[in-house]
């Protein structure tokens, strides 16, 4: 009888410790964004927060994160958002005009190295769609692929079987190029080698010691790329190409 | 070209003798005003004045220059006369002597002579009589005690200059008083060299009483006249320690001087000695120069800065107000906003209201009125706004701020209007007068720039770094296709392999099916239906070559089955029988006569012929 007692009070416990712990991600958005509206960013915060130490992300949940690290004047938080969100969703309207203006709103304006055009189209087709539309695209393509190929193995008329070999070369194509941009952005979105400056200015070095000669300074603010990591210093490229290192603690990966 | 060359050589040989002299008066008395020419007879640049020592310099170097073409005998002679004039004046006696002045004339220097004046004291001291009366005097006998003697001494005659406030703040008002204090009779008062002041905005506070004011204040004992000779109100522009420099101002100052009379016993001596005959008085030119002011301007309070605060110094009054809040389209509003006070007035802005995008605005029109005296600037401003409604519609003029700096208690002080609702109805109701063209259409005006909303609903969410590519469904998914496609090459073949299966069971079974048609057929002829008999019959042997060798019905005829036999080997004698009964079957089909006979025979004959075919078949 006591032990019994014993279990209903621990089963109690249990479901009422789940109760608190599984506030549901959804519920916590609503209230989140409920806390955006009325301009209580850093609680906003907070919840998208709880988000996330659930392990779970989406789009949203880093755009909304940043406009309320935004709001609340902290540009270099709101643009690592920004970019975590878009690494899950390059076309985003809503999410490139947000990271424009507070990319305007930081120290460094770094000019980008101006790129030739079959790198432009490159990248206008990197950043169309995430890498799970890109597997998705590769997918139905290479499907297609198949049927087609199917078409022109079994297909008994002439007719048939050129039609086959045509859309099959066709999808093959695609779904090569398909691959390539959805491994890249599979690769780029599970490596972490981008960062964002979080120091308001940081010396950087030409070597990963304290006393190495000073390069050139950066704000905060400013998105770097990840070249290497010794201890705790990072070597960070700039994106007009200058390389150099900076403590690991003064940037946030993105 | 050679008249050319003739020329240029006729041109640099007018210019050769470069002439340039110095002139002037050799002997002047103190206080003269002359000049000093230097002339050059040709085109000359760089000229270098020299020092002229005691000499003050009035004016100059005033250039004027006259050239003249000649043409004699056909030959041509220009000359040209430069010549640079200085008014000077002696200032004390002795011998000046001017080192020569510099010239450049075609890239050479020229020197010209030096000159040596002799500066003599005044020795017809000139009539109070004639020339005092003239000038507007500025001190009069009565007011001045007498001087002990002919020469005017530092603290007789001098000008200082006043500031009220040594530590202004930025844009608050200073006045800067420069006054004469004078015990002599003081004519031609001329200002020689105004203060700058750099830094300050100002304001002459003078303008108006060009007559000085005299009063009288004793001094250390003594009687002076005082003038306020210049009165300025200064507004500091910039923060730190500002400079004026002195002014400097030059005057007939009247000496009286005790004239040595013999002393006799002319009854008319004492009469004549009697000050008020024995007046000769001199006039001495005397250059005054005040002392030079140092301002230290204090930079503006920063804790609790408005927004509003443009830099308006000193103490103001703000009102606005607005004509009508209800109007029609096209019918025109006017916001007036007056700012009235005392301070740096004239440089208060027009406050910027921000009338909605629908209204069209115009730049405001400015009423001052601003009047000057010795308390230093006050007035006021009036902004009249012009607004016209081009939409219907509710709009909000939003209130506008107006902050200033005390200076006094040291406080900002902010001013807003109210908020004006404006309530704006359709114009007139007819729409003829009004032309819809393209050009009447306007761009969007953007007020401000923000980040875009944040995203409202819920999305799906996914775990942190799980993604679909290169997940196990990926791949599975990738090679589902390909299983598909093997499945159906693989059903196909096997669908392939039944068909052929049916052919091979259709061969096997074509002897049966024949030996039952005929077992159907001898049926037939026992009862003697001899239609369906010879139909059977047919049947049988049509139905076993169309079996056997895979034919349709329709391709049958003699032909295909005389083919069809010969191509697997049968041999002539074999395939000839089998069509000789085929075509006896046909034949016994339509001609009447003795069936049951025939009957008989043609029953063996098929049954003869598919025995010998399917023998031959089986080699």
């Amino acid at each position: 009888m006591k032990k019994r007692l014993k279990y209903i009070i621990l089963l109690v416990f249990v479901v009422m410790i789940s109760a608190v712990k599984a506030e549901s991600p959804d519920s916590l958005m609503i209230m989140a964004q409920n806390a955006y509206n009325k301009g209580l960013y850093d609680s906003s915060i907070n919840l998208y927060n709880k988000v996330l130490d659930q392990n779970l992300e989406s789009a949203q949940l880093y755009y909304n994160l940043g406009n309320a690290w935004f709001k609340k004047g902290e540009i270099p938080h709101a643009i690592l958002y920004y970019e975590k969100a878009k690494k899950l969703d390059p076309s985003d309207e809503d999410i490139n005009y947000n990271l424009g203006v507070a990319n305007s709103m930081i120290v460094d304006k770094i000019e980008t190295v101006p790129q030739l055009f079959f790198q432009e189209w490159w990248d206008y087709f990197y950043n169309l769609f995430g890498a799970n539309r890109w597997a998705v695209i590769l997918l139905i393509s290479w499907a297609l692929f198949v049927l087609f190929a199917g078409i022109f193995m079994l297909s008994p008329g002439r007719r048939g079987k050129k039609a086959g070999f045509f859309l099959g070369i066709m999808f093959l194509l695609i779904t090569a190029a398909s691959y390539g941009l959805a491994s890249q952005k599979y690769k780029h979105s599970v490596s972490r080698n981008e960062a964002i400056i979080f120091t308001p200015t940081i010396t950087v070095k030409s070597s990963p010691t304290q006393n190495a000669v000073d390069l050139f300074v950066v704000h905060e603010g400013t998105k770097v790329k990840i070249k290497d990591k010794v201890d705790n210093w990072v070597k960070i490229k700039i994106s007009n190409g200058s390389i150099g290192w900076v403590p690991a603690n003064s940037l946030e990966e993105i | 070209m050679i008249i050319v060359l003739v020329l240029m050589a006729s041109l640099t040989y007018a210019g050769g003798a470069v002439n340039f002299n110095a002139s002037a008066k050799s002997i002047v008395e103190v206080g003269e005003r002359f000049q000093i020419y230097y002339s050059v007879n040709a085109d000359g640049s760089n000229f270098r004045a020299p020092d002229f020592g005691s000499l003050s310099v009035l004016s100059g170097p005033n250039r004027s220059s006259s050239s003249s073409i000649q043409f004699v005998n056909g030959k041509m002679s220009q000359s040209t006369n430069l010549t640079y004039t200085f008014l000077v004046m002696a200032t004390s006696e002795g011998t000046i002597n001017i080192p020569p002045a510099t010239i450049k004339v075609d890239g050479k220097l020229y020197k010209s002579n030096a000159l040596s004046i002799k500066v003599v004291k005044g020795n017809v001291p000139s009539q109070n009589q004639n020339r005092g009366s003239r000038a507007a005097q500025s001190g009069s006998h009565t007011n001045v005690s007498k001087p002990a003697s002919g020469s005017v001494k530092n603290d007789d005659l001098y000008i200082k200059a006043f500031v009220s406030n040594r530590n202004p703040y930025l844009g608050e008002e200073v006045i800067v008083t420069y006054r004469i204090y004078t015990k002599i009779p003081v004519s031609d008062l001329s200002v020689k060299k105004l203060s700058s002041f750099p830094g300050f905005w100002t304001k002459d506070l003078m303008d108006n009483n060009k007559q000085l004011q005299q009063t009288t204040k004793v001094i250390n004992g003594e009687q002076y006249v005082l003038a306020d000779i210049r009165k300025m109100a200064l507004f500091p522009q910039k923060s730190g320690k500002l400079t004026i420099d002195p002014m400097e101002l030059e005057c007939t100052a009247q000496i009286q001087t005790q004239t040595k009379r013999k002393r006799g016993y002319d009854p008319f001596d004492d009469f004549f000695n009697d000050p008020f005959f024995n007046r000769n008085v001199k006039n001495v030119k005397l250059d005054l120069k005040s002392n030079p002011l140092t301002i230290n301007v204090k930079e503006l309070p920063q804790e609790n800065k408005p927004a509003s605060f443009n830099g308006a110094v000193g103490n103001f009054n703000f009102a606005a107000k607005i004509d009508r809040t209800k109007l029609k389209v096209n019918d025109a509003l006017t916001e007036t906003i007056t700012i009235s006070g005392k301070g740096n007035l004239e440089l208060v802005e027009a406050p910027v209201i921000n009338f909605p995008t629908d209204f069209e605005t115009y730049d405001p029109k400015v009423t001052s009125r601003i009047r000057t005296n010795a308390g230093g600037v006050n007035g006021y401003k009036k902004f009249d706004y012009l607004a016209i409604p081009r939409n219907p519609g509710d709009f909000v003029i939003p209130s506008v701020s107006f902050s200033f700096f005390n200076p006094k208690d040291k406080k900002y002080y902010t001013y807003s209007s109210d908020e004006y609702n404006i309530h704006v109805d359709k114009g007139e109701g007819n729409s003829n007068g009004i032309t819809y063209s393209s050009s009447a259409q306007e761009d969007i005006h953007y007020i401000g720039k923000d980040i875009h909303h944040i995203k409202t609903g819920v999305e799906e969410f996914k775990p942190v770094g799980d993604y679909f590519f290169a997940s196990n469904l990926f791949y599975a998914l990738a090679l589902l296709p390909v299983f598909l496609l093997f499945l159906i090459w693989f059903l196909k073949k096997q669908h392939e392999r039944r068909m052929g299966n049916i052919d091979l069971m259709k061969n096997k079974k074509a002897t049966k099916i024949a030996r039952r048609r005929l077992q159907k057929a001898e049926k037939f002829r026992k009862t003697g239906d001899d239609k369906a008999f010879f139909e059977e019959i047919a049947q049988a042997l049509w139905g076993y070559i169309a079996d056997k060798f895979n034919v349709s019905q329709a391709e049958l005829s003699m032909e295909t089955v005389r083919q069809k036999l010969t191509e697997r080997g049968v041999s002539d004698e074999v395939t000839s029988g089998f069509v000789k009964v085929l075509n006896d079957i046909e034949f016994a089909r339509f001609a009447p006569g003795d069936t049951a006979g025939k009957m008989e025979n043609i029953y063996n004959e098929a049954m003869g012929a598919i025995l010998q075919a399917e023998k031959a078949l089986k080699h």
